[in-house]
């Protein structure tokens, strides 16, 4: 079973409040959930919606259309006909002309179920017990940050619609235990294992919810957290802050990162371990501030001037993000270079239930050499990894960090030689990198005679495009890069023996992790399916563009 | 390739004196101001491993390049930053921050307004000499309105930017004013400057023999006086009344403003250490997750 529920209405509505209660009981119940929040550039007012898919088995992306909508308000009521399946169902307080409608009417309603969120409310029992959710779970409605008369009177509503509702799915499952996380979250807490210490960063959608986050936890984890005036002093304070041994990092979306580049480059030649995560929005400029694009790879990969090592990583779902972050900070270490995290607004808001975390499975390795050395070299041209010490780590050595070329002390020159053997220790360990990446995630049918090439959070919805065109007798399969810049040249051999029909998947126009595969591994996408509207990909999106390509090649 | 960290040490007594070579003009004021701060922190009985020298970009920024201490040389206008993050992450160590006009009130500019809200626990150097040096002779933030230089032929067409006067409008929690010709005048004033806790700036008055013809040595001498020491540094508008006086009617050196307040480390006082020195391991954020079960 799995049935999309869209909450539609204006921010300040009480949108998140019944996506929260719905995820929260339905995940309990042994549902998988994820939900995605489509939203406008503003604080209050406009048209905004969250899409929870709950399934009973794991679910990687959205649909468009829902099987039920809660209309928070009129225009929502309205938009009702066009965003439900054409058998699904409408909650709403008015009956509708063209939709089939749980009417929920002020007048029906009870006196002392009348409060503010009454209709909100009455809508999560409804929901509750359409799922076969038992009458006791009701009692999880209740927010213990609010007064006890409002936790009261939801409960009540949520009692009341969930007795006005008849249609009964029978389900319940024993899940291993699972949390409901969201993208921004995942990337915040795989930081937090790494050992984060300080964080700074200046807010900017769809960032910000990572910044919160670890606000949020900041004395708990006895962590700093720290807002700038600019983006330039929140990735500049993360280099300083690294720089004097702790794990250090910095967030923000693509016109921040343009702010960043300059210090992007001096995290490099000053080999200051550093990560960044980049939650793409579309652009140029102010751009879609709260929608999706994964239209900032070019520019990561070659941003700040000059030539340095440098690590991309964007990771595939929510739970990908978690660990990649954790990985990324290990890679900082090892090989003193920046490493961006490219996530972007569908991963950032999109809450997923998954399992939870393995901490166990982790380490953090710093890479650090501790006891004094004879003739220290903090800038050793033949260090490829590790090695690295900061001020105060031991009681005797002094270290300089320095933006210039610099000898092996850290000290400017302008030499020929330190100039080539600087240059040379960055290319090595780009080539160590390239070693060390990730393959790309295989998945499909083994004989497949397509495939498809994705890289990030474009994984999900084409996840499910491609089982659900293996069930309909296609011989398809996918790659998905979390590991996209450096690429090893071979990287793309143990795919080609069977020469597939290689169809390139971004969300943007220009293809732009296509070209760097291309230019990495001179392997060639032979039709490309884009998304570039500002929202997100889904299966069925995936599929008929997929009927068209085929349409095109039988002609 | 020479260790310049070990084998230039000056045998003397003073372990943060270097005999690096420097890139400064002869006759600079930087000389001054370096000597200055290698004898405070020597007298202050610091070691070199006490010490973190942050700076941006330009003549003056070299400095942490030619002494003997942990360096941070990071981009221009962006030394304040990298000296936050620095303190978040060990507050343990001296920070001074030497910089010059250009990169702290033109590059630097918003870091300087934010950084003094955050009191950051450092001495922050200002080497003004009302000119740009390293990019050879354009007019700075400080340079008069009027006076001519390499790139503006008819001369300046902005007001200068009054640098003390707009560290006691910020709330700066200690500002003063110094001259490079009277190291004297600058060691003392260094020493209160580090015995402050909180941000104690510095707008050291220095020429420039290369790019500077009006601004001169002489220029200098004959305007700067000491501050009265009858002066009340707690007194806020009497400081900012006093930070108005410049150039022709004098040029007032010392401190001009002082006041206790919590620094930026004070106001964090959930870190009870260093936050280098907390140990972290993955298991840490397992009672965030339990959390999300529910």
């Amino acid at each position: 079973m799995k049935k999309t529920i869209i909450v539609a209405g204006a921010a300040g509505e009480g949108i998140n409040t019944v996506e929260m209660f719905i995820e929260k009981i339905l995940k309990h119940s042994g549902y998988s959930i994820y939900s995605y929040k489509n939203y406008m550039s503003r604080v209050r007012g406009g048209y905004n919606y969250s899409t929870i898919v709950v399934s009973s088995d794991p679910v990687y992306a959205i649909e468009e259309q829902g099987d039920i909508f809660i209309a928070l308000n009129k225009e929502a009521h309205e938009l009702a006909s066009v965003q439900l399946k054409e058998d699904g169902l409408l909650i709403s307080e008015m009956n509708h002309d063209n939709v089939k409608t749980i009417l929920f009417s002020k007048e029906e309603m009870p006196h002392e179920v009348k409060g503010k969120n009454a209709f909100a409310m009455a809508s999560v029992g409804w929901v509750l017990k359409y799922f076969g959710v038992t009458e006791s779970n009701l009692e999880r409605i209740t927010n213990k940050k609010w007064r006890p008369e409002v936790n009261a009177s939801n409960l009540a509503a949520a009692t009341w619609g969930y007795e006005k509702a008849t249609l009964t799915a029978d389900f319940s499952k024993e899940q291993p235990e699972r949390i409901l996380v969201n993208g921004n979250q995942a990337v915040a807490l795989g930081a937090l294992s790494a050992g984060l210490s300080f964080y700074s960063a200046y807010p900017m959608a769809p960032s910000t919810g990572i910044m919160t986050y670890l606000s949020a936890n900041e004395k708990e984890m006895n962590i700093i957290v720290e807002q700038t005036e600019d983006e330039n002093a929140g990735i500049m304070a993360a280099v300083g802050a690294s720089s004097n041994g702790v794990r250090a990092m910095t967030g923000t979306s693509g016109g921040g990162f343009a702010l960043m580049v300059e210090t992007l480059g001096f995290a490099a030649v000053s080999e200051t371990p550093l990560v960044v995560c980049n939650v793409q929005r579309p652009g140029p400029a102010t751009g879609l501030p709260t929608r999706t694009e994964q239209a900032d790879l070019a520019f990561v990969v070659t941003a700040s001037q000059g030539e340095f090592a440098r690590i991309v990583l964007a990771p595939l779902t929510v739970e990908d993000a978690f660990y990649t972050t954790h990985r990324a900070f290990n890679l900082a270490d090892k090989y003193q270079v920046p490493v961006v995290i490219l996530t972007d607004q569908l991963l950032a808001d999109s809450t997923q239930s998954i399992p939870i975390f393995d901490t166990k499975s982790l380490s953090n390795e710093r890479y650090l050499t501790v006891e004094p050395v004879e003739d220290y070299k903090r800038y050793d041209y033949d260090a490829i990894s590790g090695g690295r010490k900061y001020p105060g780590i031991d009681k005797e050595t002094i270290i300089m960090t320095d933006s210039h070329v610099h000898d092996p002390y850290g000290h400017v020159t302008e030499d020929e030689q330190a100039t080539v053997l600087l240059k040379n220790k960055f290319m090595k360990r780009m080539d160590a990198i390239r070693t060390e990446a990730k393959a790309p995630l295989f998945h499909g049918s083994e004989d497949y005679e397509t495939l498809f090439i994705s890289w990030g959070s474009t994984y999900g919805a084409l996840k499910e495009a491609v089982d659900s065109l293996i069930e309909n007798g296609e011989k398809v399969a996918l790659l998905a890069f979390s590991d996209v810049f450096p690429l090893s040249e071979s990287i793309m051999d143990p795919y080609l023996s069977k020469k597939p029909f290689i169809i390139n998947v971004e969300g943007n126009a220009m293809n732009q992790f296509g070209q760097i595969l291309r230019m990495e591994t001179g392997v060639r996408w032979q039709a490309s399916i884009n998304k570039y509207d500002g929202r997100p990909f889904t299966a069925n999106y995936i599929m008929n563009e997929f009927e068209v390509i085929r349409n095109g090649q039988s002609k | 390739m020479v260790n310049l960290n070990k084998l230039n040490v000056v045998k003397n007594d003073n372990p943060f004196v270097t005999n690096n070579p420097t890139s400064w003009c002869p006759g600079c004021g930087n000389f001054s101001i370096l000597d200055s701060i290698n004898q405070v922190l020597y007298e202050e009985g610091l070691t070199p491993q006490d010490v973190l020298m942050v700076s941006g970009i330009g003549q003056a920024a070299k400095l942490p390049h030619y002494i003997h201490a942990h360096g941070l040389n990071t981009l221009h206008g962006r030394a304040l930053p990298a000296a936050m993050g620095a303190q978040a992450a060990n507050n343990s160590v001296k920070m001074l921050v030497t910089s010059g006009d250009g990169d702290t009130y033109g590059e630097g500019g918003n870091h300087f307004l934010h950084n003094v809200r955050r009191n950051l626990d450092l001495v922050h150097i200002v080497h003004d000499n009302q000119i740009y040096g390293l990019t050879k002779g354009q007019g700075s933030p400080t340079t008069a309105l009027g006076q001519k230089t390499r790139l503006q032929f008819d001369g300046m067409r902005h007001e200068p930017l009054n640098p003390v006067a707009l560290a006691i409008s910020l709330g700066c929690t200690f500002v003063a004013r110094s001259f490079s010709g009277d190291p004297k005048h600058l060691q003392k004033t260094i020493k209160a400057a580090l015995d402050h806790k909180g941000y104690a700036l510095i707008d050291v008055m220095q020429p420039c023999v290369s790019f500077n013809e009006v601004n001169t040595f002489k220029w200098y001498k004959e305007r700067v006086f000491e501050i009265a020491s009858d002066h009340d540094v707690t007194d806020k508008v009497k400081a900012f009344e006093l930070a108005q006086t410049f150039g022709d009617e004098g040029i007032p050196i010392g401190i001009l403003y002082r006041e206790e307040s919590p620094s930026f480390m004070e106001r964090i006082p959930h870190i009870d250490r260093p936050l280098v020195d907390y140990v972290r391991k993955p298991e840490d954020i397992d009672s965030l997750l339990n959390r999300m079960i529910d």
